[in-house]
């Protein structure tokens, strides 16, 4: 009761504002700063570019679904690696002490990129289907190939932030980077590796050989379904697996960036 | 009751190596120290932005990570975004603490009263100066009516006038029931804002200082006039040997202090000019001096002499 009184003979003035804001709340002020700052023109307008430019004379649908793609992976790179820079600004780290929790923090900027990323790809979809004459996408294939574009961004977003400074030290990323390039590389890599070791090594060069093929076919399928989409049981293996990355990547990168120091220096 | 407790911190990457103090709670406490001495490293530990380092630190009964919507930060290296009006800004701001529309137009009121920055509501940022933009910084930092406010060197890089403006806007903070942290290297008077001094040298808190300590800093007085007559110049400098004269320039150093209204009785009374009187040294300063190794103070403060610079003062004027 004594309790009660005192919260009602609190002015609004004195009262604590001590309840931690939603990640929400960030989500839509990250996303409101972004278009006042005229950033988002540049995804916009790409999105507009291409679809004028690059798609508009295509013929083929699948070439117009492969173009879709490799747009939306350069602008969830460039996005993501945009709003990491914004999100490292000593002015941030004001708002990071109002939400008090780094977790939301850094989902907040995670989710942005996607939803800014996810608008550019239905950007780029609408112009073409407007300007595009010639290909022409069912909304079967259309809606086919949503799910894995969908993944697609996020997996590739949320590669990018673990790629950025804010996230991660030299040591992490470089740690990443290998991850990622040794297996892409590794046509080039075995080969070599097993010139200098000799030939008493093939058997283990060959299983790292088959592990990099295992762990890399489905990344590349992926952008294969977004292109040729096929509502199958591959296609349900392929996005689970990459749901189990991306959980797996989201909670490494909260994990490091709960352990980060975030100086204003 | 303390407010903040740091016990046996060490930031990695940073000069502090073993920092221990209790800061009590609606005091304002100051951390002096030198260029790179790590006050801005604890600023940021105590505002809980160092990863580890920051669980550590106790806000009261609980780890400041769990309280950090309950502390303001306002440092010169905080740039805010220049798109927004200062009114944007601070709304936007306030939002993020989940505050309803009344109590955060309150907040609002209060934060730019405070900082007394109402004229410049609608200015756009990038319309500023930089002594508008520290204090909108500060406004900000204000605006969840933070329990802990943390300063990092509110006044460098503003000039004289603008200074005392920000010093007299924290003075008005001390009375509102907040604990005020304020790091600097003491180049500016700011020693009578300070409950107490903590002077951070070798990654740690070398002395402390309280209000009483505070006050009875040695200072040094510098009044400048027109040609003082020889009768006041004898009158002058028979009242104390802390006292140093030339023609047209007094010094008070030391118990010579104690004098400064006397002395201004003579130069009345013999009809003097006064021009300025000013703080000869900066009492902070000098403690930030006592607490560097020589070597690294005289590469950054080469040796001087204050009666050297007058000349031979304590020699009558001579009589045109």
């Amino acid at each position: 009761m004594q309790r009660l009184r005192a919260l009602m003979a609190a002015t609004p003035s004195d009262a604590p504002p001590t309840i931690p804001t939603s990640m929400w709340r960030l989500v839509q002020r990250i996303l409101t700063e972004y278009m006042q700052s005229q950033r988002i023109f540049i995804e916009w307008g790409s999105a507009i570019a291409v679809a004028t430019i690059l798609i508009r004379n295509t013929a083929n649908t699948h070439t117009m679904m492969a173009t879709w793609s490799l747009y939306t992976i350069l602008v969830a790179l460039y996005t993501t690696s945009v709003l990491a820079d914004v999100a490292e600004q000593p002015f941030q780290m004001q708002r990071l002490l109002a939400i008090q929790s780094r977790r939301a923090y850094i989902s907040a900027y995670l989710i942005a990129a996607n939803i800014i990323v996810i608008s550019s790809y239905i950007i780029v979809v609408i112009v073409s289907f407007l300007t595009a004459p010639l290909a022409r996408p069912t909304l079967e294939l259309f809606a086919a190939s949503l799910p894995s574009i969908l993944v697609l961004i996020s997996v590739v977003t949320t590669l990018m932030l673990m790629l950025t400074p804010l996230v991660a030290n030299t040591q992490q990323r470089i740690g990443v980077l290998l991850l990622i390039t040794i297996p892409l590389s590794w046509n080039i890599i075995g080969p070599a590796i097993q010139r200098f070791v000799g030939t008493e090594y093939t058997s283990y060069i060959a299983t790292f050989t088959t592990i990099w093929g295992v762990l890399l076919w489905p990344s590349l399928h992926l952008y294969t379904i977004t292109i040729t989409p096929q509502i199958d049981r591959m296609m349900l293996v392929v996005i689970v697996f990459h749901l189990i990355l991306l959980a797996v990547m989201i909670r490494q990168i909260i994990h490091w960036f709960n352990k980060k120091s975030l100086a204003i220096a | 009751m303390n407010a903040i407790a740091v016990t046996q911190l060490a930031v990695p990457f940073s000069p502090i190596r073993d920092v221990s103090l209790r800061i009590p709670a609606h005091s304002c406490y100051g951390i002096i120290g030198a260029s790179g001495s790590g006050k801005s490293a604890l600023l940021n530990t105590i505002a809980g932005l160092h990863g580890t380092q920051s669980s550590l630190i106790r806000m009261g009964a609980q780890s400041v990570h769990a309280a950090t919507a309950l502390i303001g930060i306002m440092s010169p290296r905080i740039q805010p975004p220049t798109y927004l009006t200062v009114q944007q800004l601070l709304h936007t701001h306030a939002a993020l603490y989940g505050l309803s529309s009344t109590t955060l137009s309150a907040h609002y009121e209060r934060a730019v009263r405070w900082c007394a920055i109402e004229q410049l509501a609608h200015k756009y940022i990038r319309q500023l100066s930089l002594f508008d933009v520290r204090r909108v910084m500060l406004a900000c930092a204000l605006i969840n009516r933070p329990e802990l406010l943390l300063i990092d060197e509110p006044t460098v890089g503003l000039y004289a006038h603008e200074q005392h403006v920000m010093i007299d806007i924290i003075e008005n903070l001390r009375d509102r029931e907040m604990t005020i942290v304020i790091a600097t290297r003491g180049d500016v008077p700011l020693e009578s804002l300070f409950d107490t001094i903590g002077v951070l040298a070798d990654g740690r808190i070398i002395s402390e200082l309280d209000a009483q300590q505070i006050r009875t800093l040695p200072r040094t007085i510098m009044i400048r006039t027109n040609d003082i007559p020889t009768a006041a110049f004898e009158n002058i400098i028979a009242l104390d040997h802390g006292i140093v004269a030339t023609r047209r320039t007094i010094v008070l150093n030391g118990s010579g202090v104690q004098s400064l209204a006397q002395i201004l009785q003579i130069l009345l009374h013999y009809n003097v000019h006064i021009f300025r009187i000013e703080p000869r040294n900066h009492p902070l300063n000098d403690l930030v001096k006592q607490s560097m190794t020589p070597q690294i103070l005289a590469q950054i403060y080469p040796p001087r002499n204050i009666t050297s610079e007058i000349g031979d003062g304590i020699m009558p004027p001579t009589e045109k």
